[in-house]
């Protein structure tokens, strides 16, 4: 399973105020909070929980708010319930770009395309798919990225 | 608090995070946050938050979690404020 996030730092310095009040404590734990120096360190940490979110949503096609519920565990995996969800970062002055799977063997294995007007289909929960495969896409300010296992 | 006014005040307070205007203007309880609305996931804390401070209640996490579309909204102030 996959799961991807993408955040365009600009769009979000100008969206969001992440140091309004009670703000970070709704959606980060104490540990977290400690992790936290700058944007990129608030940007980085909720990619990762949007990431891993994806793949349970996907799982048990349940929406649910829950932030405080995926919990960082290491600099490269998360926690939901028992289970670790591994990360990779890609973090640049302009975006933040984090892949997770429930299977570190599997990060070789992904491509990630930036171009947006790549076709996919749709499966019947309305999630992407390709060749019956499916994928991770996110988008936000001036970024669009999709991550798919490669064919073998 | 009727519905009706209940929902123009919703409106009111996702009003700067909604991306979609048509959705907007069209706001009852079946709209979505996220989905009809395209309310960006960080700025759905904004949203409680500002519903925290509108209504000076405590949203807990467990009201949070159901907190993607108007009627959960309006089932969770309505239940604060009994």
């Amino acid at each position: 399973m996959i799961g991807n996030d993408i955040i365009d730092l600009r769009t979000a310095a100008v969206e969001s105020n992440w140091r309004r009040p009670n703000y970070l404590s709704k959606i980060f734990t104490p540990a977290e909070q400690a992790l936290i120096t700058n944007d990129q360190s608030v940007w980085w940490l909720w990619s990762a929980k949007e990431a891993v979110y994806k793949i349970i949503n996907r799982a048990t096609l349940q929406r649910r708010y829950a932030p405080l519920s995926i919990t960082y565990y290491t600099p490269k995996s998360f926690l939901y319930g028992e289970k670790e969800y591994f990360i990779q970062s890609e973090i640049t002055e302009e975006f933040i770009h984090t892949i997770a799977v429930t299977n570190p063997e599997l990060f070789p294995h992904l491509e990630v395309f930036k171009d947006p007007t790549i076709s996919y289909d749709k499966d019947e929960h309305g999630l992407p798919m390709i060749a019956n495969q499916p994928v991770s896409i996110s988008h936000h300010g001036r970024y669009w990225a999709m991550v798919k296992q490669k064919f073998i | 608090m009727d519905k009706e006014t209940l929902i123009t005040e919703l409106k009111a307070i996702v009003k700067p995070y909604a991306k979609d205007e048509e959705a907007l203007n069209n706001i009852n309880e079946n709209t979505d946050f996220i989905t009809d609305l395209k309310i960006n996931s960080a700025n759905l804390v904004d949203v409680i938050l500002d519903v925290e401070e509108k209504y000076n209640i405590v949203i807990d996490n467990e009201s949070m979690e159901k907190m993607v579309n108007v009627k959960a909204a309006m089932e969770i102030i309505e239940s604060k404020l009994a």
